[in-house]
């Protein structure tokens, strides 16, 4: 069942953002910690932007971390500025914008999911015993919920440029879901190119073109194929249950591998062109990717590596490095292994992942998985401390600022209180992204009960 | 004209740098009334890499008007600093109309954040950034001396009597960065590495779950008949018969216990008398 005042939701959720970028220039969320980060930020952007326009590097100056591209698209309307309002007016909204995009492929990726569930629920004839319990329009709820969240908004009004990195994730995967390589690919190698920890979702997005949408576990379909054989001997029934465990198809990866080639050599083409005498390639790897693994910035952020590295001693360093970035390596060869069946779930928590263990977090990353998680609203309906992470993620939100307030403009408080207020958000995200992997499998364990009996 | 840098802003996150000119009003009886005229002003600034500058953030005013920076920067050159490596500097030719009384020129800053082993002992009291040099090319001055005995001279009193431009150093500027907290690295290798693996063993545990723990806890939860009362009236239909399952494994344990306690008897006794010998 659709939500009957979706429209007027997402045209109220669009409204508060205009009305916050007008008359909002007073908050000064652009230099926020938890919105705005070496990375993402659009001061520095700006920055770069006004060395190349001085025929320097951008790179220079230990200040653009970003992508060469984004400096093309949004440092001319860092120029201007408008009499009345703040400095980054046009960036805020062409933000706005990209966030409604956003939500509007989350929606349908959302139906896509949805038309997958009912027909293999259709295929297990569990159709009427699922339905008695909660079925609901995920793709409605996702997209409201991307729209309406407070760090969604707080993201897109501060001129941070996460919303754009979170509409290429949300391209990867929707083309993914409706088999459009070439999409896939764009969103892929854009989202990489932008941050690069998107990069390990290439694994959900194969998984995705071959296997395709979401789907319980294929040992769920065998059983219900062999008992089928059982009550009925006749070949057709056999024929058309073995039908719906579904093989890999091999050729869609194809072009999706083809189209990501493809891709990779026209950004990167892009980009020397854009660094052309002022600069190179080499010199953006280094800064961009090589920024982004070593760690250099200590400014503080709503993560937990900053003091961390700030504090540890200079002789293991570069063991912490290591073992930091692989972290997040380590766990997606288990969590494919386990959720394969499962792709767009599979890159809800990889997504996750990224938003606790990356080296500058924000709240943009947040707000992209909290969108993804509404998704599944129907699979994770029996979720645990539900209650706990929902005031957890409220709590987190309003001490950040309160602690960040007492350390720096205060000085009544020290570094340690807002590192205590990370150690929180990461230990809630933990708890959200385990208790969602226990949901799922026992969601997939629940079917299969069902199946047998 | 009189010229002062100084610091705008509060707190330890971001700032700014002004520079501002006064006006001596000596420009009256150098050029008359003349309209047309304007100085040239250098001005040059070394800032240290831990003092972030935005230097597309230049703004200048002039009476205390907003003036377009192409307006009054002739030439500019900047080096920006680069982290740990390279201060900035900052060198910019300015046209100051002479009718104005004051000038102000403003550069946006962020504080950088340190590791600790980069702040000096004394880190609350902030640090040091060198005072800029304003040059005036088109004036020249000199300084003379009484002649006395014509014995001494001096190399250096003799240089300053020579034709120079007119140079004029502004304050050296102090900024409090804001500091870690230097007792804590053990504390915070320790917190967040407890982080990580709750992160990491929680999720492994997660996905590690094997099929028959979880068969044997439904089977509890449905005795209890108080979760998933779906999967109570479908498990009704099949009955499950405890007793003849619950004797072998009982049997089982014992077993293993009992050869648990010898061996453990066993290799006691060995060491006592391999210790004795």
């Amino acid at each position: 069942m659709a939500i009957r005042n979706f429209w007027s939701m997402a045209a109220a959720a669009v409204g508060f953002r205009l009305v916050l970028v007008l008359f909002g220039g007073d908050l000064h969320l652009a230099s926020r910690p938890e919105v705005s980060t070496p990375l993402t930020s659009i001061r520095r952007l700006a920055e770069g932007y006004w060395l190349k326009q001085a025929s320097m590097s951008p790179y220079s100056g230990s200040m653009y971390h970003g992508s060469p591209l984004l400096l093309l698209v949004l440092g001319p309307l860092t120029n201007k500025r408008s009499v009345g309002h703040h400095d980054h007016i046009y960036c805020s909204l062409i933000f706005v914008a990209v966030d409604f995009i956003a939500a509007m492929l989350i929606r349908a990726t959302g139906r896509r999911l949805q038309i997958a569930r009912n027909r293999n629920l259709k295929s297990l004839e569990l159709t009427e015993a699922v339905s008695n319990s909660v079925n609901v329009s995920a793709g409605d709820i996702a997209s409201l919920i991307y729209l309406w969240n407070p760090w969604a908004i707080v993201t897109c009004v501060g001129s941070c440029t996460s919303p754009i990195e979170n509409l290429m994730v949300v391209i990867m995967i929707y083309g993914a879901c409706s088999r459009l390589a070439p999409l896939a690919a764009f969103g892929y190698v854009m989202a990489t190119h932008l941050s690069l920890y998107p990069a390990i979702l290439i694994v959900p997005i194969i998984l995705l073109l071959g296997y395709g949408p979401d789907a319980p576990p294929t040992k769920v379909f065998r059983i219900k194929s062999s008992s089928a054989s059982k009550t009925d001997v006749s070949d057709n029934d056999k024929s058309s249950s073995s039908r719906d465990v579904q093989q890999f198809l091999w050729k869609p990866v194809f072009h999706f591998i083809l189209w990501m080639l493809f891709w990779t050599f026209y950004v990167l083409l892009l980009s020397s062109i854009v660094l052309n005498k002022v600069g190179g390639l080499q010199e953006m790897f280094e800064k961009t990717y090589g920024f982004i693994l070593t760690v250099k910035d200590l400014s503080p952020n709503i993560g937990v590596l900053w003091y961390f590295f700030a504090e540890v001693f200079d002789f293991f360093r570069s063991f912490f490095l290591i073992v930091f970035n692989m972290n997040i390596v380590f766990m997606v060869l288990p969590l494919a292994i386990r959720l394969k069946h499962r792709p767009c779930f599979l890159a809800f928590i990889y997504t996750a992942i990224v938003a606790i263990l990356k080296s500058y977090p924000s709240v943009g990353d947040s707000a992209l998985y909290l969108g993804l998680l509404g998704l599944f609203a129907n699979e994770l309906a029996e979720m645990q401390f539900t209650f706990f992470l929902f005031f957890g993620y409220i709590g987190v939100s309003l001490l950040s600022p309160v602690m960040h307030n007492l350390w720096i403009w205060r000085g009544t408080g020290n570094a340690n209180f807002y590192f205590a207020t990370g150690l929180a958000y990461t230990c809630l995200q933990t708890v959200l992204v385990v208790e969602s992997v226990s949901s799922m499998i026992k969601h997939d364990r629940k079917l299969r009960l069902l199946v047998t009996a | 004209y009189h010229a002062n840098r100084f610091l705008m802003g509060s707190g330890n996150e971001r700032g700014s740098i002004a520079l501002s000119f006064r006006s001596t009003n000596l420009h009256k009886q150098l050029f008359g009334s003349s309209n047309d005229c304007s100085i040239k002003a250098v001005v040059f600034q070394v800032v240290p890499w831990y003092v972030k500058v935005y230097y597309h953030s230049l703004q200048i005013f002039i009476d205390g008007n907003s003036k377009a920076i192409s307006e009054v920067v002739e030439k500019i050159h900047v080096t920006p600093s680069e982290d740990k490596h390279l201060p900035g500097t900052l060198e910019m030719l300015l046209r100051l109309p002479c009718s104005m009384e004051s000038a102000t020129l403003s550069l946006d800053f962020d504080k950088g954040f340190l590791h600790i082993d980069e702040y000096p002992p004394d880190a609350n009291q902030g640090f040091d950034i060198p005072s800029a040099l304003v040059t005036f090319p088109e004036f020249n001055s000199s300084r003379s001396y009484p002649e006395g005995d014509t014995l001494f001279v001096s190399p250096l009193l003799q240089t300053f009597k020579e034709d120079g431009v007119v140079k004029s150093y502004t304050e050296v500027l102090l900024v409090p960065l804001t500091t870690p907290d230097f007792s804590m690295p053990y504390n915070v290798i320790t917190f967040t590495c407890t982080v990580l693996a709750l992160y990491f063993g929680s999720l492994l545990n997660a996905l590690r779950r094997r099929i028959g723990e979880e068969e044997r806890e439904l089977k509890k939860a449905a005795a209890k008949r108080g979760l998933i009362p779906l999967l109570i009236a479908k498990l009704r239909g099949k009955k499950v018969d405890p007793p003849p399952q619950g004797s072998s494994p009982t049997s089982l344990l014992s077993t293993k216990l009992l050869l648990k306690v010898v061996f453990v008897a066993v290799v006691a006794v060995s060491l006592h008398y391999l210790s004795n010998s």
